[in-house]
């Protein structure tokens, strides 16, 4: 199993740091930074008292300490709450964008030029905090649907953000979901109308830059009546040495007949060998089907990250409403991810389907931790569960820790995990038909990730792949 | 913390450090007298396990089980001397006139209740009180080696208390044929009554044997049932080992059931519950040789408002060892029922096999079940898979039975028994296997006519 060792080795390709001159608040956190970042943002004023009132609700509380994990504190005054490049012009062509910004964007392979005119994918590219790109708009705004970053959502259409903001992940929802809501400095803004459906995938790609800045997105989707969205987050990160925590709040509302599939790449920058340095990725991801017959789908590949702590969730409301979580999550050398979901039945026959593939390599921990919950009056509520674990070294470790909790009688829930590993036989299967071990693994490690990689869109699937591949190259032998 | 909490604080318990005092006023050998007063450090600092007084991450392991209401109960600690009849337990017996029994009453033994001939050479099967007098080298090496107190407040505080129990040693290559059922009785008492009954079963390299712990409640009112007991299996030893509660409808049952095995040792566990107001069952087993199998297997059934929570822990230490566990769980009426079983894998445990389902079967709309399997692995060429689901009868099934005659009501009871008959069917004393059966076959027609009755 040499070669499976040497996998972990690989350099992370995709760090490096662009110099574009930013516009810095001043590190730490008080009252009087809530009101800078909003001020620089030309917020309306209930946005504002909504900040401070989740800053002054995180005063109050304190860091979850149940994690199966440990990380050295974070020092919350010492972070810089907002950084943005200067004088963010709105762009009319790709001409007035920062050359040096289309660069790091080409480097990630984000075509943004190319992308506009053959993908047919609308960009929402968010550079450190603020918003400096945002393509198909006109064409998307022809069918009356609102794609545009936090910022600009919340001057164009406050009625919008004031009445859905908070209404699923609320400022007082936890410790850092309360940070993010008081200090979030921008993210995305997607609204759909009725009876419309997305001709596009929506896409934002994140990225985090200045050194020591912890970023904070909000990002905002609602789905109007009988509308459906197909959107993509995907993430790299420079290498840096210092810890970077990213903070971020993903609400999702699908209304009656809505359906919503968030789909998600997160390669942020993992730390090297030792765990030095990675991305603390500390999320709070959560949708709400309101209306019956709504659907919200998460699908996840988390590679990176030196910690992912985030569980993201759905309130199945609406009678008939669905919630998927589709998962597939990567460690090796230091890191660690506690992911999972959490799917709550409320509405009468309310369905959902958990599938967690968890692969730990080197000292890589994987942990699997959800609930489901069936409240009294789900009747018929039906949930499936699958969390399977490869482990790759005997020096990782897989845990699970599944909550199922039920209150009611018709509701029929079903939980199955598996253990296993890469064996010798099926290695020595594909050798003796010329494969190399390295194809050999990487076609073993894609056939346990399967189900969830079919979930993903097209390009998202293929990049998925690779990406599994890269991760894995030289920890496997 | 305000004086009156403090206050009251400090009120708690007060009558089992009354008992503690007493217990230590009687004679026994200096090591015990360390042990209890040890245990009971413990208990002091510890308290009862209430889930809003302690921290995360023992919290984790009470949130669904609120021992708050017998933490503050001022039970009378200890013995109390009650007349029982042998017909009076006749219902709770096995029908086998053969086995050895020991009969406790109140926390009391019974030596007219009880009997034991015919042992093998070397084997020892007696009351624990007996066994420090007479054989104290085979109960020292043996007694809280595995039942850990140091972070427990239940096991610490019967640690302390404890004043009788079962003793069952075989030594090396002996054979334990008959069965050797120990029946803990509560019979009631004019206050609520604590006992703390004590097992403590060895078997060594190459034994056999096989136990049966009854508890029984004889009496509808309020009482506590703090049980601890320890097996230890040596090389090539064989344990068979059930656990049946039909404690009394006022009754707080808690007990800890902690298993040892070594090089190739197998034990099986089987634990049933269907009695008490409250019951909260831990069993952990921790494999310490290589090849060492376990089997663990658990069924309640409960009705009206009982409380019953299964909390297992399997960890696995050294390569090489089995596990087996299935544990299923039949709630009528608002009862709630609790599973949260472990397997830990350590990091040298390679080739664990390790297998884990827990079911659940939901009769009515107002109970409730949490279940979380738990799997924590460091070791990576293992098999470990958990499975667990929460249902009802099958509507499909109800209606084949119904094509072919039988009211709906008998489908039920038929598809009921056959869900919990799965397990039963497993159990390997003949006699213990055909009473169960009768038992939850009655039963379940019980309830299915009491839901008739209700309307339901």
């Amino acid at each position: 199993m040499e070669a499976i060792e040497t996998l972990a080795q690989q350099e992370y390709k995709e760090g490096w740091v662009t110099d574009i001159e930013m516009e810095t608040a001043p590190p730490g956190l008080n009252e009087d930074i809530v009101r800078f970042i909003s001020a620089k943002k030309n917020e309306p004023g209930f946005l504002l008292e909504w900040r401070l009132k989740a800053y002054r609700h995180w005063l109050k509380m304190k860091e979850p300490n149940w994690q199966y994990m440990a990380y050295p504190p974070v020092d919350y005054q010492n972070i810089v709450y907002y950084a943005a490049p200067k004088n963010t012009p709105e762009f009319n062509s790709l001409d007035e964008v920062d050359p040096e910004l289309l660069e790091t964007y080409n480097k990630l392979g984000i075509p943004l030029e190319e992308q506009k005119m053959l993908a047919g994918v609308a960009v929402d590219a968010v550079f450190d905090s603020v918003s400096v790109h945002t393509t198909f708009k006109d064409k998307l705004a022809e069918l009356g649907i609102i794609f545009c970053s936090f910022s600009e959502a919340a001057q164009e259409h406050p009625d919008l953000v004031e009445k859905y903001l908070g209404t699923v992940v609320p400022y007082r929802d936890n410790y850092f979901a309360s940070l993010n809501s008081a200090v979030f400095s921008d993210g995305s803004f997607c609204y759909i109308p009725p009876g419309v459906r997305c001709p596009m995938e929506l896409s934002t790609y994140f990225r985090i830059n200045t050194a020591g800045t912890g970023q904070f997105e909000r990002t905002l989707i609602i789905a109007d009546e009988g509308s459906y969205v197909s959107y993509l987050e995907g993430c790299t990160a420079p290498m840096r040495d210092e810890n970077q925590l990213h903070a971020a709040v993903v609400e999702l509302v699908a209304l009656k007949d809505a359906q919503i599939k968030y789909s998600t790449v997160q390669n942020w920058y993992p730390g090297n060998e030792e765990g030095k340095g990675g991305v603390y990725n500390f999320v709070t991801k959560r949708g709400i089907c309101k209306g019956d017959n709504a659907k919200i789908s998460w699908t996840q590949v988390e590679t990176g990250s030196a910690i992912t702590w985030k569980y993201p969730s759905v309130i199945l409301q609406g009678d008939h409403s669905i919630g998927e979580f589709y998962s597939v999550a990567l460690t090796r050398n230091k890191q660690v991810a506690d992911t999972g979901t959490k799917m709550i039945h409320v509405g009468k026959d309310t369905r959902s389907t958990v599938v967690s593939k968890g692969i730990s390599a080197g000292n890589g921990q994987n942990v699997y931790r959800g609930r489901i919950q069936v409240l009294k009056k789900a009747d018929g509520a039906k949930n499936y569960t699958q969390c399977d674990s490869m482990l790759i070294g005997d020096r990782c470790g897989a845990h699970t820790f599944p909550y199922i909790d039920v209150g009611n009688n018709t509701a029929s829930v079903e939980h199955e995990a598996s253990t296993a590993r890469i064996s010798e036989d099926q290695l020595f299967y594909c050798k003796t038909r010329g494969i190399s071990t390295e194809d050999a693994i990487s076609m073993i490690i894609n056939g346990f990730c399967k189900e969830v990689f079919q979930e993903l869109p097209m390009e998202f699937a293929v990049e998925a792949k690779k990406l599994l591949g890269i991760s894995l190259e030289g920890s496997v032998g | 913390m305000t004086e009156a909490i403090k206050q009251a604080e400090t009120a708690r318990y007060t009558t089992f450090y009354d008992a503690f005092d007493r217990v230590l006023s009687q004679d026994a050998p200096l090591w015990l007298h360390r042990l209890r007063s040890d245990a009971m450090a413990h208990f002091r600092e510890l308290g009862m396990p209430v889930a809003r007084e302690i921290a995360f991450p023992l919290r984790e392991d009470w949130v669904y089980t609120d021992l708050r209401g017998i933490a503050e109960t001022s039970y009378h600690a200890g013995p109390v001397e009650a007349r029982l009849d042998e017909a009076a337990l006749a219902p709770y017996e096995f029908g086998q006139d053969d086995w050895h029994r020991l009969v406790f009453v109140n926390g009391v033994f019974s030596p007219a209740l009880s009997r034991v001939d015919g042992l093998p050479g070397g084997a020892v099967v007696s009351t624990l009180a007996e066994a420090l007098v007479e054989h104290p080298e085979l109960v020292r090496p043996h007694l809280a080696r595995y039942a850990e107190f140091e972070r427990t407040g239940l096991t610490a505080l019967n640690s302390a208390l404890f004043e009788n129990g079962l003793f069952v040693y075989v030594p090396r290559g002996g054979h334990l044929e008959t069965p050797v059922h120990v029946h803990y009785v509560t019979a009631g008492h004019d206050t609520p009554l604590a006992t703390q009954p004590r097992t403590l079963i060895a078997a060594g390299d190459g034994a056999s044997l096989k136990v049966v712990e009854s508890y029984t409640g004889l009496t509808e009112q309020a009482y506590l049932t703090n049980a601890v007991t320890e097996i230890a299996v040596g090389r090539d030893g064989n344990v068979d080992h059930y656990r049946i509660n039909r404690e009394g409808a006022g009754a707080a049952h808690l007990s800890t059931t902690q298993l040892h095995l070594e090089g190739n040792g197998r034990i099986s566990t089987f634990n049933m519950c269907m009695g008490g107001a409250l019951t909260r069952n831990d069993t952990n087993a921790r494999l310490d040789g290589e090849h060492a199998v376990v089997r663990m297997n658990g069924l309640f059934l409960v009705t009206g408002n009982q409380h019953v929570d299964n909390h297992t822990a399997i960890d696995h230490a050294v390569p090489n060892c089995d596990s087996y566990e299935v544990y299923k769980g039949i709630l009528e009426g608002r009862s709630r029922g609790v599973f949260n079983g472990k397997v830990f894998v350590h990091q040298d445990a390679q080739e664990t096999d390790a297998k884990q389902l827990n079911k659940n079967l939901m009769l009515s709309p107002d109970a409730m079940i949490h279940t979380k399997p738990q799997l924590e692995i460091y070791a990576d060429q293992v098999k470990c898979t958990h499975g667990a689901t929460v249902g009802q009868l099958d509507e499909d099934q109800i209606f084949y039975l119904r094509t072919r005659g039988l009211s709906h009501d008998s489908a039920c009871s038929l598809l009921t028994y056959g869900f919990a008959a799965d397990l039963i069917r497993r159990l390997r004393i003949d006699a213990v296997r055909s009473s169960l059966d009768t038992l939850f076959e009655t039963t379940i027609r019980d309830l299915s006519l009491a839901r008739d009755k209700a309307g339901r």
